[in-house]
């Protein structure tokens, strides 16, 4: 039995996870972009992650511009994979026990 | 909200951000840009060969570095670094019988065609695999 990770329950930092996962790693600005975050939130999203281990956060330059850039760490890898395989057997769990119920309500005599 | 819906939700998140990581295609002009300097770059030194010509080689060194220059600076202005591609094996055996040709022809025939050969031959993969990286 999987276990859920308590530090990516929260739904951004599950999304920033995820978005991670997709790719080898990603500017700061992308990930803001595409998952429509603020700059504040995302800070404080991938500082909370860095500091659980899930991510990596690397700042360099293109031309004279300043660019962070963030990627999921190795751990964070294996720990996103086992939160979602609980997820997987909490939802599997829970057809399983909707598709045992009867169709319709049966009569009692 | 049960916990089954919970995660339900969940795992549509992390569907929906995986799919927002696609990464973004190169711009346009990298594709023509990149193609005409590498095989531009074999063109120059296939002539130099020919002629004797230091400068045709000194031009076509720089050509070559500038393919290079181009491609880091496209890649680096990506927002999002995937996974390189895996290559077919049609693709990677392409190219190697390519390589391996030129290589026969730089050894026991004429050192400017093998140079041409990899130019024009690996100019066009190269482009084929840009143009399919766009359309992905």
């Amino acid at each position: 039995m999987n276990a859920l990770d308590p530090a990516i329950q929260n739904p951004t930092k599950l999304a920033v996870v995820a978005f991670l996962s997709g790719c080898l790693e990603a500017d700061f600005k992308t990930v803001r972009d595409r998952l429509d975050l603020s700059d504040s939130a995302l800070s404080r999203t991938l500082s909370g992650l860095e500091e659980t281990g899930h991510v990596s956060v690397r700042k360099g330059f293109v031309g004279k511009r300043p660019r962070t850039w963030v990627a999921l760490t190795k751990e964070g890898r294996q720990k996103l994979a086992a939160h979602l395989a609980a997820l997987q057997e909490i939802a599997a769990g829970a057809l399983a026990q909707a598709s045992d119920l009867p169709a319709e309500p049966t009569e009692v005599a | 909200m049960t916990t089954a819906d919970r995660a339900q939700d969940d795992l549509q998140t992390v569907a929906a951000a995986v799919a927002a990581a696609r990464p973004e295609p190169f711009p346009r002009w990298v594709r023509p840009a990149t193609t005409a300097l590498f095989a531009g770059g074999f063109l120059a030194l296939a002539l130099a060969s020919w002629t004797h010509t230091l400068a045709l080689m000194i031009g076509g060194l720089v050509l070559l570095g500038g393919f290079f220059a181009v491609l880091i600076v496209a890649f680096t202005r990506l927002g999002v670094r995937a996974y390189p591609p895996r290559s077919g094996w049609l693709q990677n055996g392409i190219d190697i019988a390519l390589v391996l040709v030129a290589m026969a022809l730089f050894t026991f025939v004429d050192q400017g065609a093998a140079l041409l050969l990899l130019g024009l031959g690996l100019g066009t993969t190269w482009w084929l695999n840009l143009a399919r990286r766009e359309r992905a």
